[in-house]
């Protein structure tokens, strides 16, 4: 029926924003998916119901992917429920705005800390954990969903940008490395999308307090949407992107 | 979600035969009607449109050299008189350079190559963007080439021609924006076609391409079609907040 008819997908960070439109666009093609929240119980919910609601499976998993155990625990939790995990999606994340925005120069390690491990040392786990038995499937797919901080190292994003950037790296690397065994590595990277963290930082960055005020001044007319990063998730994972790996793509409509 | 492109008219340059044959009738697939420009083989254009028809949609050929400004204007005068509007311009018409260092390339072939790479697109912009600034939404989808990232030795005409190809991509995607038309890259590897054949044949005494399907990325050669639904996605509402990007289809480049 779908592309991905029989392909299970664990998006982290999957309660909201980004990873709730890429749950509700892999389910659309036909996977099952495992969503992975931090803090919102309530809100991942609803995203496995709405799932469900497409006719897929669904289960919702708690865990912090800056803490290790929470990582392989959520793998292995995940594995026990579906079989396999065919598609993962690195898709959790912190904002700089979070840590307050800070200069380089003029902050300790701890926000660089606790950036890098969200961004860089979840996914590492993550592959660590799902990687493996992705190498005896028929395909096997891990997206990063990056961001144009990542390549316009924009000031007071050093946190951001460092470690996006680890990220993609990681990404790449094991793009080369995985290639053999039928697994595709890519990268979506995001510009401005109407989400929390979104407004957050446009609140912070611009001193707007809708996302409507910006549309005009937006490319195309408006604000990007979770559905916009989903599709290109989608593009990548499907058969559609059969000869894609190690590839990057932005999607800010510039 | 399937991709629509019914009602839209797509005119791909060097259509008949390859990659271009693969990009008409992938398109038609998606539900547009197809102008498919040719410069030799007829036989090969006719066929081709043929194989559109059978799917349903609409089809004609035009003979001209992209080279030629008069050629083309010849031929998108025919083209929108026959289709009303083109919302989607595919320039893929291409030829190789023949292999010599850049210091032994005669001019005339540099001319000949970038004549066709670049002036072919310019020529192909100049004629159907004005148009498409009327319509919902506009394509421009440039097929370029890995050569254009990896630059190698005795390629110079085709790297200089696809790179100026490219540079003209990334100006037009920006010049455009604002009147809803997207401009995206594709850039293949080695893909089975007339023209990657003969380049096996040259540069590695290769007789039969699939004797590489092994030492391949993902254990074959790339396939016509693989970069054929890399331009759909690009044209469709899925890449809707897509523009001046590239993707490159060559199974990871390393």
């Amino acid at each position: 029926m779908g592309d991905l008819d029989g392909r299970v997908a664990l998006v982290t960070g999957g309660s909201r924003g980004i990873g709730r439109g890429i749950c509700l666009r892999l389910a659309e093609g036909g996977a099952d998916i495992a969503i992975n929240y931090h803090s919102n119980a309530d809100a991942a919910e609803e995203v496995a119901e709405e799932v469900r609601a497409l006719g897929r499976r669904a289960e919702i998993y708690q865990a912090d992917v800056a803490v290790e155990e929470d990582c392989r625990g959520m793998a292995s939790a995940a594995l026990a429920d579906f079989g396999h995990v065919d598609i993962l999606v690195n898709n959790a994340g912190i904002g700089a705005t979070a840590v307050g925005r800070p200069h380089v120069a003029d902050t300790g390690p701890e926000p660089f800390e606790r950036l890098m491990a969200a961004h860089v040392y979840g996914p590492f786990y993550l592959c660590q954990e799902l990687v493996p038995q992705m190498r005896d499937l028929p395909r096997g797919d891990v997206v990063m969903i990056s961001s144009v901080a990542a390549q316009n190292f924009g000031a007071t994003g050093g946190t951001y940008s460092a470690a996006k950037s680890a990220m993609e790296a990681l990404a790449h690397t094991l793009a080369k490395e995985e290639r053999e065994h039928g697994i595709h590595v890519n990268i979506v990277a995001p510009g401005l999308v109407e989400t929390d963290m979104g407004l957050a930082l446009v609140k912070f960055t611009r001193g707007v307090e809708s996302m409507r005020d910006l549309d005009a001044s937006q490319p195309f007319g408006r604000v990007g949407r979770p559905e916009d990063i989903a599709n290109a998730v989608a593009f990548f994972v499907g058969p559609r992107g059969a000869y894609i790996t190690n590839q990057r793509l932005t999607v800010s409509g510039s | 979600m399937t991709i629509d492109l019914t009602g839209r008219a797509a005119f791909v340059t060097g259509g008949s035969r390859g990659i271009g044959r693969a990009i008409a009738l992938t398109l038609a697939e998606g539900g547009a009607d197809i102008a498919i420009n040719y410069n030799r083989d007829a036989d090969a254009a006719n066929e081709t449109v043929e194989a559109v028809r059978a799917l349903g949609r609409r089809a004609e050929a035009y003979q001209g050299n992209v080279a030629e400004f008069d050629a083309c204007q010849q031929m998108v005068e025919r083209a929108l008189a026959d289709f009303g509007a083109i919302s989607i311009l595919v320039c893929n018409a291409g030829i190789a350079s023949r292999g010599n260092s850049i210091v032994d390339t005669d001019p005339d072939e540099l001319r000949r190559v970038v004549s066709t790479h670049v002036f072919g697109t310019q020529h192909m912009a100049h004629l159907l963007v004005p148009q498409m600034r009327g319509q919902e939404r506009g394509d421009v989808v440039c097929i370029s080439s890995g050569a254009a990232q990896s630059l190698g030795a005795r390629g110079g005409p085709y790297n200089m021609a696809k790179s100026g190809m490219e540079a003209l991509a990334y100006t037009l995607a920006k010049e455009e924006r604002e009147h809803g038309i997207h401009v995206n890259v594709v850039a293949p590897g080695l893909v089975e076609t007339d023209m990657g054949k003969r380049l096996v044949r040259a540069t590695r005494g290769v007789e039969d391409i699939r004797e590489l399907d092994e030492r391949s990325p993902f254990g074959r050669v790339c396939q016509p079609e693989d970069i054929a639904n890399a331009v759909v996605y690009l044209c469709s509402e899925e890449a809707s907040y897509v523009t001046g990007q590239r993707i490159t289809v060559n199974g990871g480049g390393f």
